[in-house]
């Protein structure tokens, strides 16, 4: 089996990984979004699991929770009530976004109105979204509140020897991905998007040393993937499914970049190594992670423009689902900027998750248009 | 337009317009600050030091009741946003946006001194950030922390025991805010910060405050509601925005005397009233008169609303030795307390109880997501104490999507199927 099939089968499996460890008398913990220090799970000695994909029925959680809710936050909270995950020893939410924070809000009514007896124990990870030296003093402080809460799952004491130690671990898989990215950065690209999506997700499910094991092998295997079509960078709701990118690809275009943190902005920066192993952990989510509620616009927008700035974007697709109510905001700024550099963009605002022909049906003719160009060019 | 029933309305009303024609004269001709404020930013602090405050959801009421929202959102769909972003706290983003000419409300907002948000949803800081790049003003926002710890019963115990109450790092964090706002403000405006005057104010808005638990003990009280609860709310609403002055409180003081002789006196304001109902959520300002659209019809009658309730259980503060601080404690969890469980579940159905309503007539915008959550459960804790509960899925301050037929066929079958 190539390492590419075990890696989009953990992608599409989510769960898989989580049940293999929990048989093993691992304890999972639920992490919700990207912006949970997974490297002080694992330390902890526990596995974390990232909640996220499709949801296909939210019946139950359908009673309490608004459908204006974003489909991820309706698939965790359905789930959760649910016991769908299987046994988790603590789901953390963090507070990056307002539905994130609702999310966990939501989950402790349940309880509360007796309606949530499969719901595990649920802690708020309190991370704020200016860049302050205040804000940041908070942070370390909830952090290290997180930090008291894990030691109790196993009883394992997080010191600095052991943090550091998942700062490595975690840091040389970040290496590892980002040698996966610059495949998609080469011209002609060497790695689908929908692939990309899925070695990278894949992370997110796995025991950090199988997914560093696939993720080498997988870069050490012959390579036959070449795309040359029109070279697009997708840029709006973070994508947990690969739809999107497929229905591109159908179209004869390559995703080469996203401006999510499922695909191009999964690695980011590694953890500073050299400094305090908690502090260090804490400042890669505190400055790194992207998120709705990062703050300033500036700070927000700078991996667009530097991604754009590198010249090889044939087109920009914005993906502005209906649940959205933040990109819409940034948009008509987004695409002044597009204009100035002369890059065509292309706005959807169907759910691409779920209308696949009148995807290809919108898609078509801005690919179309962008091939045409090429070939002029 | 709704029909207005009290000297008070008519008061606040005049005041509010002479009020901001005073601040745009102020500014433009004089050259004097003001600050442009969400409603969840601490408005008191710049009353201390003598700096108007425009509240953002006060000027989108203004918008809508003015007729302007399609016009603004249309203008916004045109400048490239699009239709469903949040509408409530952007419609005053919009009248900056889109040029209205000689149509603009009340002459239009005047470049702000200053703009402050808290950053209780994701818009806010988007929202904010535009305005203050429209304005070419500075911005400041205030982090809004995670609360994970709610006793229940936050309007009694906020009262007195607010430092008991909150979560000191949260408490901490809200006044080393504050302190940080008010050196920005300073710095800006040149005039100083007291904490002496403060505290005055606080005691000002306290007395405003004690005005309005009496009224609505009075509405909750009397055997038919003495006024229309759309007018209470806009008339409260209006007063609350000079909370710590002298007028307010005198304005306050006229307003509970005028209801009290009106419940002396037997006077109702709809002679017909049959149903009590409530009224969740932030006022129809672009449809004021469906709160009486049922009375004569059904006897049905909205005898609560948001405020004047809110105003005593969210914003009185006892213990003001440390005046900032005790106004943090009012604002860290302002927001929570009226839109998330367990918080404004437990608050409403005690409300219901108090005053002996029949039924609940919830708005949830769906393009107004912050106002939203939490909807389903409030509605499920009513249900649970027996109080049948409508949903209506529409917008405060955007008519587009108000379907007056549909509407009034849901309010029908409320009243006689649910409600009876």
């Amino acid at each position: 089996m190539s390492a590419l099939t075990v890696l989009r089968h953990h992608y599409r499996e989510r769960c898989a990984a989580a049940e293999a460890a929990r048989a093993a008398g691992i304890p999972v913990v639920g992490i919700v979004g990207n912006t949970v220090p997974v490297e002080l799970v694992r330390a902890a000695g526990c596995f974390p699991l990232t909640l996220s994909d499709l949801p296909s029925d939210t019946s139950v959680g359908d009673e309490f929770m608004e459908p204006f809710f974003e489909p991820e936050i309706r698939y965790v909270f359905d789930g959760l009530l649910r016991g769908a995950f299987g046994e988790l020893a603590l789901v953390i939410v963090p507070r990056t976004s307002d539905q994130y924070f609702k999310l966990y809000l939501y989950l402790r009514e349940a309880v509360r109105i007796g309606k949530g007896e499969r719901v595990p124990p649920v802690y708020l990870y309190d991370l704020l979204h200016t860049r302050s030296d205040r804000s940041r003093r908070y942070g370390i402080e909830r952090t290290r509140e997180l930090v008291h809460r894990l030691e109790k799952i196993r009883g394992v004491k997080l010191d600095d020897a052991t943090l550091q130690s998942a700062i490595i671990e975690a840091n040389e898989v970040r290496s590892l991905m980002r040698s996966v990215l610059s495949l998609r950065e080469r011209t002609p690209c060497q790695l689908s998007g929908t692939d990309a999506l899925a070695v990278l997700g894949a992370a997110r499910f796995m025991d950090i040393r199988d997914y560093r094991k696939a993720l080498e092998a997988f870069l050490s295997e012959p390579n036959p993937q070449c795309f040359d079509g029109p070279r697009i960078l997708i840029k709006g709701f973070p994508l947990n499914h690969t739809a999107l990118h497929e229905a591109i690809e159908r179209a004869g275009a390559v995703a080469v970049a996203e401006d999510d943190w499922w695909g191009s902005r999964s690695a980011g920066e590694l953890i500073d190594q050299n400094g305090r192993p908690l502090e260090a952990i804490f400042e890669k989510y505190f400055r790194d992670e992207p998120g709705p509620r990062v703050h300033s616009d500036a700070l927000r927008q700078r991996w667009f423009r530097a991604r754009l700035a590198q010249g090889d974007i044939d087109g920009v697709v914005f993906y502005v689902p209906p649940f959205d109510d933040l990109i819409g905001w940034e948009l008509p700024a987004d695409r002044a900027l597009l204009a100035e550099k002369s890059i065509p963009s292309q706005v959807l605002r169907m759910d691409v998750a779920a209308s696949s022909s009148k995807l290809d049906e919108d898609l078509r003719p801005f690919i179309e248009g962008l091939s045409r160009a090429r070939e002029t060019a | 337009m709704l029909e207005k029933q009290l000297e008070a309305s008519r008061i606040a009303s005049a005041r509010q317009r002479e009020w901001f024609a005073q601040l745009r004269r102020d500014v433009f001709e004089n050259g004097h600050p003001y600050v442009l404020a969400n409603v969840d930013a601490p408005g008191d602090i710049f009353q201390s030091m003598g700096i108007p405050v425009v509240p953002n959801q006060w000027w989108a009421a203004v918008v809508a009741s003015r007729g302007m929202s399609e016009f603004y959102f249309d203008g916004m769909e045109r400048l490239g946003f699009q239709r469903n972003l949040c509408r409530y706290c952007s419609a005053g983003l919009a009248s900056t946006l889109v040029d209205a000419g000689d149509r603009a409300p009340w002459g239009g907002l005047p470049k702000p001194t200053l703009l402050v948000t808290r950053l209780a949803c994701d818009c806010m800081q988007r929202i904010f950030s535009l305005w203050a790049k429209a304005f070419g003003a500075p911005l400041f926002l205030l982090e809004s922390t995670g609360v994970t710890e709610m006793p229940l019963r936050w309007w009694e115990d906020c009262r007195t025991n607010w430092e008991q109450f909150h979560q000191t790092h949260r408490l901490d964090h809200m006044t080393e805010q504050f302190y940080d706002l008010i050196a920005l403000t300073e710095e800006l405006t040149g005039r100083s910060f007291s904490a002496s005057r403060l505290r005055e104010v606080l005691e000002l808005a306290n007395a405003q405050q004690e005005y309005y638990d009496d009224i609505r003990t009075m509405i909750a009280e009397a055997p038919r509601c003495p006024i229309r609860i759309a007018e209470a709310q806009g008339t409260a609403m209006i007063a609350q925005w000079h909370r710590g002055t002298e007028w307010a409180v005198q304005h306050a003081k006229g307003f509970r005397d005028e209801i009290a002789a009106r419940v002396n006196d037997g006077v109702a304001a709809c002679a017909n009233e049959r149903v009590r109902l409530m009224w969740i959520g932030a006022g129809l300002w672009h449809k004021a008169q469906f709160y009486q659209a049922f009375e004569e019809s059904h006897g049905a009658v909205f005898t609560w609303a948001e405020y004047p309730s809110f105003g005593p259980d969210a914003y009185l503060r006892y213990r003001l030795e440390e005046p900032v601080r005790a106004l943090a404690s009012r604002y860290v969890a302002i927001r929570e307390w009226l839109h998330d469980p367990p918080w404004a579940n437990a608050w409403y159905v005690h409300e219901a109880k108090r005053n002996r309503i029949d039924g609940a007539v919830m708005l949830i915008p769906t393009n107004s997501r912050p106002s939203s959550t939490g909807s389903l459960f409030i509605a499920h804790e009513l249900e649970q104490a027996g109080i049948p509960v409508l949903l209506l899925w529409a917008d405060m301050v955007d008519p587009n999507g108000w379907d007056d037929q549909k509407i009034h066929a849901q309010m029908v079958h409320f009243l006689e199927q649910r409600i009876g």
